[in-house]
């Protein structure tokens, strides 16, 4: 038996991420030299952002190829030969000849998630004809690198483009009273009609605090704005940024624990101030050592590197669902990735989050999902139906991946049942307006009369 | 007709359906009315050529030992030829144009095909415009605005498409979208209607196997698929590329594609593409992503290397080689005086090579490295130092 040890040199600005990057590790050829076929490839996850190592037991002397993909999808390898006299060995595998630097200490984590480009890359052209910007008049305040010194090119930047808020509740703010769950549906879809002035929707979050100010730290350059947001009220959260195109309503997963520690973990809410193809501008990310990385996975589509992040939790996510958010993250992946071949062991707990947590449609959304495509008696549909049902009348749900799946579901029975078919109907309203290329649900509001928000 | 190909079977088999729309008569440039959702689409040349280039893929080069190909149907729009010979094959068929009718019936006749056996492969490729809103996508086809009053018409509801699909016998089905992804406020104002629903979707049947049915789009949502006039696109010259080897492992001890690693294939090849001057990065992007079995290689599979120097400047005083393990040299570039790119890419049989830069000029001291060549691709990096 050998062992390699093998370390990622990455540099995260948020210290180091006990799960980060899935790497897998394979024999190319014996110690004679001849190929080695027809084995399957050790899979691990390594520490990333301090240069920390995972060992890892192979099969003895040998040529070994060592490969880690990066949530980006950059792919990052080297080879090692272990002899008898040398049975183990170190890899060390660096990123920045791959991916280039982080443009500033502040968005590293966005940086190695694949959100932003390296420093040297080009960027994306400006909008045509932009719109003028409105100065909101806020204050930067300074982002810190991993010394704690903040950064003096950006530090003093206004973000004059962006209004930034949290809500606690969206339908709170279109309404003005506490409709929730299934009343989210309606009202998000009448917000998105034309004749509605979202003015006097935004209106309603005056009072409400300002996630730069009063969450965190906030930083900025010419391309993008960074929102660090370090805890909610405890209840579905949510953040409108207005744009010159319009609002986009981002859904922030709080709380959101560390599995491990019950900790509150950060998140990193992302405003591009360019507009891309689809107009969409906003992502939100978690900065949770255990399975943040995996989120990131998940948003590039990489489903599997996600699954395998996840799993290294089973036991805390999946059986004692110590944070249901992230469970759910990892539901939607095993059942993303399930073959005919795969385990079934973690069918239950699907139930048990559909069960135990009712604030987050997704459990139910899962659940639905899961008797849909493994098939079973008539029995079984009634409850897929029953299961789709309770996740509308939930409300949006916290993945945008589970829009998708609830739009489904709510088709595939509203075939037949007038009544799920109207459901059906009020999800597609929402989700025309979903960004479906993130992980975590955002809606886009058209731009109307925002200026009486401010 | 669209059977283009059809080699009868017993027993599970793939079957696959093949559509290119170039020729759209009522957008910008065709030779119909023009509709008023046209939304400033025009004529494209690249879907004939990449869907025929499906096809002659299909006929020469897909090997699956458990799922022989038993049928291909192409649907073409080329304003100039309807026309195509299967490789291997003296028939030359007159193939249906890629409008909703034939289309309607091809899918009919190909979810039949599919639902003879549970073992089935169903293979989908679509090369043309489209266009998307969240979760609703319209793939375009040819007859797209005959009816001003109701363009979408000549349209296929895609989402709906692989929904409906789910009730098919056959538990494995691959999806390939070679279309953009703009965003449409025509789906907006339809409120979802995103094209006609060719099958419609119902719960799989309780007796059937796990669906397993991945998604591969050219584009992430919103974005735009780029293609090269009168040539294969770009992403389906990754798709063949994937198919061909890229997205190859040898875990089983011989090479296959699956569907995991094709996808890493994917994004690896449209990264390479645009980086050599695209106008932007597309990434591939799939659905669900279960893994099994797409094609079987009889051989050893190529794969990319990208030779660069640390530090990155070095590149352009290096005379860079690749030599196999008999010291034969296979590939060579000398000193190219540009900076850019900071790589230089060998294609090469998977294997051992040793890779070298010197310096003719001097000034740094040459380097030498040992490296194994495999799908998706490598890096390697030469220190070199002065």
């Amino acid at each position: 038996m050998s062992k390699l040890e093998i370390a990622l040199d990455t540099w995260l600005a948020a210290g180091e991420v006990a799960q980060g990057v899935v790497a897998r590790v394979r024999r190319l050829a014996a110690p004679d030299g001849s190929r080695v076929r027809g084995e399957r490839p050790h899979t691990l996850v390594l520490p990333a952002g301090a240069g920390g190592a995972r060992s890892l037991d192979v099969e003895g002397p040998g040529r070994y190829l060592v490969e880690a993909t990066l949530p980006s999808g950059h792919v990052l390898s080297e080879e090692v030969d272990l002899t008898p006299d040398t049975p183990d060995a170190r890899v060390e595998l660096a990123s920045a000849p791959v991916v280039g630097h982080s443009p500033h200490e502040w968005l590293s984590w966005q940086h190695l998630t694949g959100k932003i480009r390296p420093a040297s890359a080009p960027r994306p052209a400006p909008p045509r004809s932009p719109e003028p910007m409105e100065d909101a008049g806020r204050t930067v305040i300074a982002g810190a690198g991993a010394s704690g010194r903040p950064e003096p090119e950006e530090s003093t930047t206004a973000v004059s483009a962006f209004r930034t808020r949290a809500l606690t509740e969206p339908v709170l703010a279109l309404r003005g009273g506490l409709p929730h769950g299934a009343e989210a549906w309606p009202i998000l879809a009448e917000a998105m009609a034309p004749e509605r002035d979202l003015a006097s929707v935004l209106s309603a979050s005056e009072t409400l605090p300002e996630l730069g100010a009063a969450t965190g730290s906030v930083a900025s350059d010419e391309d993008v704005a960074l929102y660090r947001v370090d805890s909610g009220p405890g209840r579905r959260s949510y953040a409108v940024v207005e744009t010159p195109d319009g609002a986009e309503l981002a859904t922030l997963p709080l709380p959101w624990q560390q599995i491990h520690t019950g900790q509150h973990c950060p998140l990193e809410l992302l405003v591009r101030k360019h507009s891309l193809d689809a107009g969409f501008r906003t992502s939100v990310s978690v900065l949770d050592p255990d399975v943040g990385t995996a989120l990131a996975y998940m948003e590039n589509g990489d489903f599997h590197d996600a699954r395998d992040i996840f799993e290294i939790a089973r036991e805390m996510l999946y059986y004692k669902i110590t944070n249901p958010l992230a469970a759910a993250a990892g539901g939607y992946m095993l059942l993303a990735t399930a073959g005919r071949e795969a385990k079934t062991d973690w069918h239950d707990w699907i139930h048990n989050l559909l069960d135990w947590f009712e604030p987050i449609p997704d459990g139910a959304v899962l659940y639905g999902t899961l008797l849909l495509r493994r098939g079973g008696d008539d029995e079984a549909l009634v409850t897929a139906r029953e299961a789709f049902v309770t996740a509308f009348e939930r409300g949006l749900p916290y993945y945008s991946l589970g829009v998708t799946w609830l739009l489904e579901g709510l088709s595939i029975f509203g075939a037949d049942d007038d009544n799920i078919a109207a459901k059906a109907r009020a999800v597609r309203r929402v989700a025309l307006a979903v960004n479906m290329d993130e992980a975590f649900t955002v809606v886009r509001f058209p731009a109307r009369t925002l200026g009486a928000a401010a | 007709m669209t059977r283009v190909l059809e080699r009868p079977r017993t027993g599970p088999a793939a079957h696959a359906l093949v559509i290119g729309a170039g020729d759209y008569p009522h957008l910008n440039g065709g030779v119909g009315p023009l509709t008023p959702d046209h939304e400033g689409m025009g004529q494209l040349g690249s879907p004939p050529v990449s869907a025929r280039a499906i096809c002659d893929w299909l006929g020469s080069e897909f090997h699956h030992s458990d799922k022989p190909l038993a049928s291909v149907r192409l649907l073409l729009s080329d304003p100039t030829d309807q026309r195509y010979t299967a490789p291997g094959t003296a028939t030359t068929h007159t193939v249906d144009r890629a409008e909703i009718g034939p289309v309607t019936t091809a899918v009919g006749e190909w979810f039949a095909d599919g639902d003879t056996d549970e073992e089935n492969l169903l293979l989908f490729y679509f090369c043309g415009h489209g266009i998307a809103q969240g979760t609703e996508y319209a793939l375009l086809l040819s007859d797209f605005g005959r009816d001003p009053g109701n363009s979408l018409d000549g349209a296929v509801d895609f989402h709906k498409l692989h929904l409906g699909m789910g009730a098919c016998k056959a538990a494995r089905q691959c999806y390939f979208v070679d279309a953009c992804r703009s965003s449409s406020d025509q789906l907006i104002a339809t409120e979802g209607y995103a094209g006609r629903v060719l099958r419609q979707p119902r719960p799989r049947p309780r007796s059937l196997a796990l669906l397993e049915a991945p998604i591969y789009y050219a584009t992430l949502g919103g974005h735009e698929a780029y293609a090269r006039t009168g040539q294969v696109s770009v992403f389906t010259d990754a798709l063949l590329r994937g198919l061909c080897g890229l997205g190859a492992d040898d875990a089983e001890g011989d090479w296959r594609v699956d569907t995991t690693t094709l996808q890493k294939a994917l994004g690896f090849c449209m990264g390479l593409a645009f980086d050599a001057g695209g106008r932007r990065v597309q990434v591939p992007q799939s659905g669900s992503q279960s893994t099994f079995f797409l094609n079987y290689l009889d051989h050893d599979p190529q794969a990319p290397v990208l030779v660069g120097c640390d530090p990155d400047d070095a590149i352009a005083e290096a005379d860079l080689s690749c030599t196999d393990r008999n010291g034969a040299v296979i590939s060579q570039r000398p000193p190219s005086g540009l900076p850019e790119p900071a790589y230089w890419r060998v294609d090469l049989p998977a294997g051992r090579y040793e890779f070298e830069a010197s310096f003719p000029g001097g000034g740094r001291r040459s380097r030498q490295k040992s490296a194994t060549v495999r799908p998706v691709y490598r890096r390697i990096t030469l220190e070199v130092s002065s």
